[in-house]
Parts: C-alpha cells; structure tokens; sequence
C-alpha cells in the first residue's frame, strides 16, 4: 500500500511523509488549515500556494513551510506530490500522491459546490481515492447558497425591524468569510469575532470581497443594538456582551441545520444550509469523477457510503477515526 | 403553505415565548380565517383520516430517489424522524407553494382516504412536487401524523387568547370540543359574542397550604373534614349541556388524554362542576404514580394503554350541582350535594356503564362516508367502559390524636398526606384561608446519603442548584436521589470549596465530585425507577442538613432504604 494509515495519521513509507498527520512528525504535507488536518509541531509542512499565510497565522509565523501551486509537482524520495483544488476552504487541497505509477488521491476535506472565497473542486483520476465523508448519509442534499443567503437577509432585516441584534455562529475560518462575502454589498452595520477578522486580508489579498465590518466589542455591540449583525465562532462568549437574551437572536450556518434533531440536540432551533463539505451528491459525483476502483473513507461515519459504492462494484472501506473531533461547520 | 412553513421558521428562530406569541397573534391576524383554522388544526395535533400509512410513502420514497430500504432505515435511526427522513431523501428543493393551506387540504389531504393505492402515491408525488423541502417534512407529518413542533398548545391559545380578547382557559375549552376547520369556526372561535357561556365553565381550584396545625389545634376537631390526599392530578370536571371539559390547575384541558373519564363525565347531570384528583389505579384498591405518569405522556392513548393503565377520578369539592353555583355553601352543606351527585353517578354507571362494550367499528362504514368529512376526521376508537368517579373518603374521627394516627397510615395507603377543610366555611372570600384546603403531611423519612455530584443552573449559573446523592450497595455507591435547591449560605462556601478541589470529572454544568460528603436527605416515600443502577429514586428527595463530616460509614445502604420501599417500589 502506497498510503498507511497509522496512529499519528495517513503515512506514506515509500516518501517518507504523513498526510494531516495528527501528532508532530518530521514531514507534513498539508491539505488545508483547519485545526483538525493542521497541527503544529512538525519540522517541515508542504501545502498550497493559498494555504501557506492561513498555515502561518494557525501554527505560527517561523514553521517551515514550502508551498506549491495547484497542478505543479514535485517529488520526495522519487514519490511525486501535487496539490489540486478541494473548493472546501481557501487554499484547501487534494494531494495526489504518484508512485511506479500508482496514483492515490488524498480529498481532505472538500466540497462540489460553487464558493467564491475559494478555487472550485477539481476532479483528479487516480487509482486509490481517500475521501472524507462527514455527511455520507442520502439525507443531506444541500440547497443552493443563495437561496439560504436570501433567507439570511431576510432574517436580518426582519430582525432589524423589530429592533433585535441578528448572531450568526460560523466557524472562523471558512465559514465565516463565506457570510461575510455573501453580504458583501450591505450598508448595515457588521461586527466580527476577532478570530474571523484575523483571516480577512489573506482572504482579501486572493480578491475576495467583504463588506466593511468592525471587531465586535461591548462598546460597539451596544451601540449598533437592535440592527448590527454579529458573527462569531460558536464557541466565544459573545453572551456576556450581548446582555438580555430577548435583544438578540442567534443562529448556526451550517450543514447540520438541515435536520431538526440534531439542532435540537444543540439546543439551536434553526439555522442556515451551508456546508464547507460534500453532500451525499457531491460525494458520489466526486468519488465517480476520480474514476478510482479503491475508495476508503475518513470523518463521519462512512457505512451507508462504503456499503453503497460497494454495491456498486467498487472496493470501498472506513479508515478508523484519527480524531473523533472534526471542526465541521 | 408557504405561510404555514413560515410560520414554523419563525417559531423556530425565536427565541422567548413573548416573541412566538407574537408570531402567532399576526398569522392568524393576518391569514384568511380557513388558513388559520387548519393551522389550527395541524397545532392541535390533529390528524385527517388519510388511509396514508408510512409504507406507501417509503415505497414512494425508494422508487423516486432507487435507494434501498435499508438505507431508509439507517438514515431514520440517525434523525430518528419519519416524516423528515422521507422529505430528506428527495433532492432538495427550494420552490414553495403558493396554495392557501386550505385548498393544498382539500387537494391534497382530504381525498386521499378515497383513493385506490395508485391514486393515492399520483397525488403526494404530485403535492411533493410542488412543494420545498422544508414544506414537504410538514406535509409529511400531516399524512402520518407527529405534527409536533416543539411548539406549546399554552402558546398557541394564548395568541387566539390575546388576539380575541377572551380567556384562554375559554379558548382552549373550545378546542377539546370536536370541530372541523373552517373561516366561520375560525371567527366564532375568536369572537367574544360566541361564548355565552363564558364564565359557566370556569371556577379557580381551591387552593391548597401546608397544614398549620398550631393556630387551629385548640380549635373543635370536629369542625374539620379530612381525607386521603393522594398524589395526582388535580381537575376540575364540568358537564354543561353536552360538553364535558376535564381541568387541570394551568386550565389546560385534559379531555384526550383521558377519554375513559370523558365518558365517565358524560353521565353526570348538566350543570355539574365537580373538583378532585385523578390518579393511576391498582388492583386492589391502591393507586400508582407510575401508571398516571405513563397515561400524561400520551395525548391520544390507545385501548390498549388504557386497559394497562387505568385511571380513576376522586371528587373532594363541588362548585355547581344542576347549573347552580355553590360556592356560597359550606363545606358541610357542599359535601352533601356532593355525595347525592356521587350516588345518582353510579345508578347511572349501573345502568349504562356495562353498555361500554368494546365493539371493533366495521371498516366498511368509513368506506362509504369517505368524503363526509366529519365522518372521516373521527378517529376510529373502540368503546371505552367509563372510569370510576369515587367521592373522598371520609375519615371519622373526634380527636386530634385519631388523626395523628391516620397520619401513619398515609404511607400504606399511598397518601402524601391528609386533605383537610373546614366544615363551616364557604368559598365566598378566596383569600381567607380557612376556605382552603390544608395539607397536613407527615414528617419526611430521612436517611444519610453521600453527595456523589452537583449540577450548575441555567445559563451561565455559577450556583449549584441539583444534587445527586447515593446509597451503599456493597463495595459501590448508588445514585437513589436528585434533590434541587440551593444550599445555606453558611453551607455554601464549605461546600463550593470542596467541590472546586474534588471534581473528578465534568459533563456540561454536571460535576461528579469525590463521595465524601455527607447529608441528611429528607423524603416521602420510594418508587421504582429504571434510570438508575440502584432501581429506585426517593419521592421529592431535599437536602435537610449539611452534616459537614466525612464519616461515611453512616451512610444508608440501598437494602435500609429499601426496608421502607413502598409497594409501589417492589419489583412485580
């Protein structure tokens, strides 16, 4: 097997280099900057062009980094590495992994739809595909961003007029720029966690647009009251500035507001649809694209899906769970 | 249903009931009164007879999107959810339909139980064609039922409530009655001018205070009444004309969790209020807490719950007796009217409480009157034999210390306690307490037990609130208590300290602490109970004193406690 997976991660002994290893090792090659494929420690990374400032800013700004454009190859210990777009994230990769002529396909984590914050999916044939699979189940068929973006606005407004400030949880890095972009053209007033704002110039830099947004605190929060939109990480304290719960109302943007349990189960009644990840269609349209016989799968539980492609004459297996965490939003 | 679909997303997003309130005062301001009538209706929880089982839908399901079943199956476990799962397995869709609710019933619903197989899976494919996701989950639900939304029917009635300027307790009345949707139920239901029977139905519930023994014991023994008092649901019955409404204290009506009653009532004269307790009963005489729990979390019980759960109602007061109030009667005086009512209950059970059959409805019958609506929205119960309507027991006595002695015999009798009121006072002043029933409860059983974890309030609460504590069960502790309520302040700081140095691991606001503590735990009796290893949970466990010592050898263990378990609390 030209691809292992081992407890610090996917390793590949023929190159010598762990694919998102998940604990410090001497060479990783990187497919995006979530905290869950990049951690710190290591001696060297190797990642996308567009990855390489996010990386810098997560792991700190003295790691050693070596990044590549998407398409062009390079080689270590006579395996052959590229980087082509995953459209999960900015600067998000497939790596595919070449040797003796055997062609392995790491996703990462990746999505089909259409996102202007990043370079769209590309479809790499290979041999061996490892996909991630957080929402393998025929239940998640996303709808279209604008669609839930109008919904968004509407939202906000509808807020506004009745005098509430409007929270939207979105995960800080990916997510949360998606909103910001997709509200690029509006005149009211936007305040941000500072975790999300940090990112923005790299997002920028690659000629994305947002809309004028200021860092969200106490001051400002209440200033703009009953007409500001605020976005956050899930897990900030944003409450305690926000003060009486019946001035404000919060939502999630993500792919699991699309069933009602598990909102329920968080406790958050509704949100918007969109996911940074495949859907069951986009899952299948990738896996199918790659045109690859071998299909394992990581994150979420890939049983229906291994179980599907299986039927489907391919040779399709779960890796176990590296991590049980997943920075899904 | 565009706007039903709304109105659920905008439930959803609220966050306080103010605000869903509102939301609902302007739908049903806003929407023509059909629509609001058979958003209502689906509120309610009601059901239309569609003849639509969850069969046909997953066949329909499967051949339009060619997954298989055990797929279906494994995607339902994870959302756990029927209606949402059949409406997530079909791509997305973000068209919405413009059809008021009332024609998308009519088109849409109410045929369908009419149909032949074929037609039937034509026409949800054709209505799930022209519907969004979201609307098609909602449809879903209406064919196979489970229109619960998370949404209180207290906050539905108290939007129509509002919105009409009428009482709540009226509106909600009106609603137990059997009615089909339509704009001119819709406007009566809202309309002040229809109930002229407004204040028949409604009398405030005696209240209820703890005994004070020491300012009456010098008084007569024998001017108070005492009986049982019985842990259950306190109700009020009424019958006016031919509409029966069972009360609960909320006035929240509880007609179709208790349909057995509802015939029971319906024997009783016109004019009749008749306030009391329900509570599960046992062979033998005895009653269950068990059983009436069971029977509260179902709306609509089936025979079958019904038979293994009976229910009986025990009358303690009477507020009317043939459409006259007695309210301005003594207790004595009431007591009377209400034992004749009793008496005539039971010559009229005698005479047709066997006539309750149980007769299995021919089928063929909803063949023919398929499209009379009315016909189709009953739903096809069997006959149920009317529940027992008991009076109190009187329990005679002359001294005090007869009654101290009854006092022991609560716990063998399942009584929490003796019902006291005093014979000469009528229900004319509300606020003086002599009119009110007096609760003289036994001392609490205690025992000591260990503090095995601690829970943090609401929100953001640095306080605990919620406290765990175990028994000895050889070489373990068990959990046999959750008592709530805050702690001494004196105590606190003790406390607060050793929990901060003892976690030894957090789950969200729960901590598990050391078992070290000890403490007085004060309780009125033993029941079974499933969810812990021990088997059994103490009733209405609280804290009694913070022994502040760490000698766990006096801790209680699970058999001591176990001495005292009532009958309830044995496994059968």
């Amino acid at each position: 097997m030209l691809i292992r997976h081992t407890p610090s991660g996917l390793y590949c002994e023929a190159g010598d280099f762990y694919v998102d290893p998940n604990r410090k090792v001497d060479r990783a090659v990187i497919t995006h900057a979530h905290s869950d494929h990049a951690r710190r420690g290591s001696n060297q990374y190797l990642c996308a062009k567009q990855c390489e400032s996010l990386l810098r800013l997560r792991l700190g700004k003295k790691i050693s980094i070596q990044s590549m454009l998407y398409g062009a190859s390079t080689s270590i210990n006579s395996v052959k590495i590229s980087f082509h777009p995953a459209g999960h994230i900015l600067g998000s990769a497939q790596i595919r992994i070449e040797h003796k002529g055997e062609v392995w396909v790491v996703s990462g984590d990746y999505k089909t739809q259409a996102d202007p914050t990043c370079t769209a999916f590309e479809p790499v044939r290979c041999d061996t595909f490892i996909s991630e699979c957080t929402f393998g189940m025929p239940i998640y068929h996303w709808p279209d961003p604008e669609h839930e973006w109008n919904r968004l606005k509407r939202w906000w407004a509808s807020n506004r007029a009745a005098g509430l400030t409007s929270v939207v949880h979105a995960y800080s890095l990916g997510k949360a720029q998606r909103v910001l972009n997709a509200l690029k053209d509006s005149d009211h007033p936007i305040l941000v966690h500072e975790a999300i704002l940090n990112f923005l110039p790299v997002y920028a830099a690659e000629g994305v647009d947002f809309p004028r947004a200021e860092i969200a605190n106490q001051t400002n929060i209440e200033r703009h009251r009953g007409k500001a939109l605020v976005v956050t990480p899930n897990s900030s304290n944003m409450e305690t500035w926000l003060g009486d719960p019946s001035s404000w109302q919060s939502l999630d943007v993500s792919g699991w507001m699309q069933i009602r349990s598990p909102r329920r189960k968080k406790g958050q009644s509704t949100g918007f649809v969109v996911s940074d990840h495949a859907d069951w269609d986009g899952l299948l349209q990738a896996v199918q694209s790659t045109g690859a016989e071998k299909i394992y799968l990581t994150h979420g539980d890939g049983f229906i899906l291994s179980n599907w492609l299986t039927n489907k004459g391919l040779s399709a297996a779960q890796l176990p769970e590296a991590s049980k965490w997943s920075s899904d939003s | 249903m565009r706007h039903l679909q709304q109105l659920v997303e905008d439930l959803d997003t609220a966050a306080l009931e103010s605000q869903k309130i509102e939301t609902l005062k302007n739908r049903f301001k806003n929407l023509p009164p059909e629509d609001s009538a058979w958003i209502l209706f689906f509120l309610e929880g009601r059901k239309l007879k569609t003849k639509t089982g969850n069969r046909i839908l997953k066949e329909l399901v499967q051949s339009q999107t060619g997954l298989p079943e055990w797929m279906f199956l494994e995607c339902n476990r994870h959302i756990n959810d029927t209606a949402e799962t059949l409406a997530l397995f079909l791509p997305w869709s973000g068209r919405s339909c413009e059809l008021a609710l009332s024609t998308f019933v009519v088109q849409f619903l109410q045929p369908l139980a009419g149909f032949s197989q074929g037609a039937k899976r034509e026409t949800i494919r054709c209505a799930w064609e022209m519907l969004s996701t979201t609307e098609r989950v909602l449809y879903n639900k209406m064919l196979i039922g489970g229109f619960q939304l998370g949404i209180g029917k207290q906050l539905v009635h108290e939007a129509l409530s509002q919105l009409a300027g009428i009482p709540r307790s009226a509106i909600s009345r009106r609603l137990v009655e059997d009615w089909t949707p339509s704009a001119t139920w819709f406007q009566n239901l809202i309309s002040p001018n229809s109930y002229n029977d407004l204040n028949a139905a409604l009398h405030p519930f005696r209240k209820l205070a703890e005994w004070e023994s020491l300012s009456t014991s010098a008084e007569d023994a024998a001017k108070w009444f005492a009986t049982w008092n019985f842990d259950g649901l306190r109700v009020q019955l009424t019958k006016h004309q031919r509409t029966v409404s069972i009360w609960t204290e909320q006035f929240e009506p509880v007609n179709t969790i208790f349909p057995e009653l509802v015939h029971a009532v319906e024997l009783l004269p016109s004019g009749s209020v008749l306030e009391g307790v329900i509570i599960g009963s046992k062979k033998g005489g005895s009653h269950s807490h068990n059983i009436l729990a069971s029977r509260l979390k179902r709306s609509h019980p089936t025979a079958k719950l019904i038979e293994s759960h009976p229910i009986e109602f025990i009358a303690t007061d009477i507020f009317e007796r043939n459409g006259t109030y007695l309210g301005k009667n003594t207790f004595a005086q009431r007591r009377k009217e209400l034992e004749q009512v009793i008496d005539e209950w039971s010559q009229q059970w005698n005479i047709h409480g066997n006539d309750f059959e149980r007769k299995d409805i021919n089928p063929d019958i909803f063949q023919q009157e398929m499209f009379d609506l009315a016909t189709v929205m009953k739903t096809e119960t069997t006959q149920i034999p009317p529940a027992p309507i008991r009076i109190s027991e009187f329990l005679g006595w002359s001294h005090w210390a007869s009654l101290t002695s009854k006092l022991k015999e609560c716990p063998q009798k399942n009584a929490n306690g003796l019902l006291m009121s005093h014979l000469e006072e009528s229900l004319e002043f509300q606020d003086d307490k002599r009119s009110w029933w007096n609760l003289w409860k036994p001392a609490p059983m205690t025992a000591i037990l260990i503090l095995l974890s601690a829970q943090r309030g609401e929100r953001n609460s640095k306080e605990f609130d919620q406290w765990t504590f175990g028994a000895r069960k050889g070489e373990e502790w068990v959990t046999v208590a959750v008592a709530a309520g805050k702690i001494l302040p004196d105590d606190k700081s003790a406390l607060d300290a050793y929990i901060a140095n003892n976690t030894l691991k957090k789950q969200g606001p729960l901590h598990l602490v050391k078992p070290q503590l000890i403490f007085k735990v004060g309780y009125e009796g033993v029941q079974k109970s499933g969810r812990s290893k021990s088997g059994i949970r103490l009733i209405n466990a609280r804290i009694l004193e913070f022994l502040n010592a760490t000698d766990i050898q006096k801790v209680a263990t699970l058999k001591s406690i176990q001495a005292n378990t009532l009958e309830e609390a044995k496994p059968d």
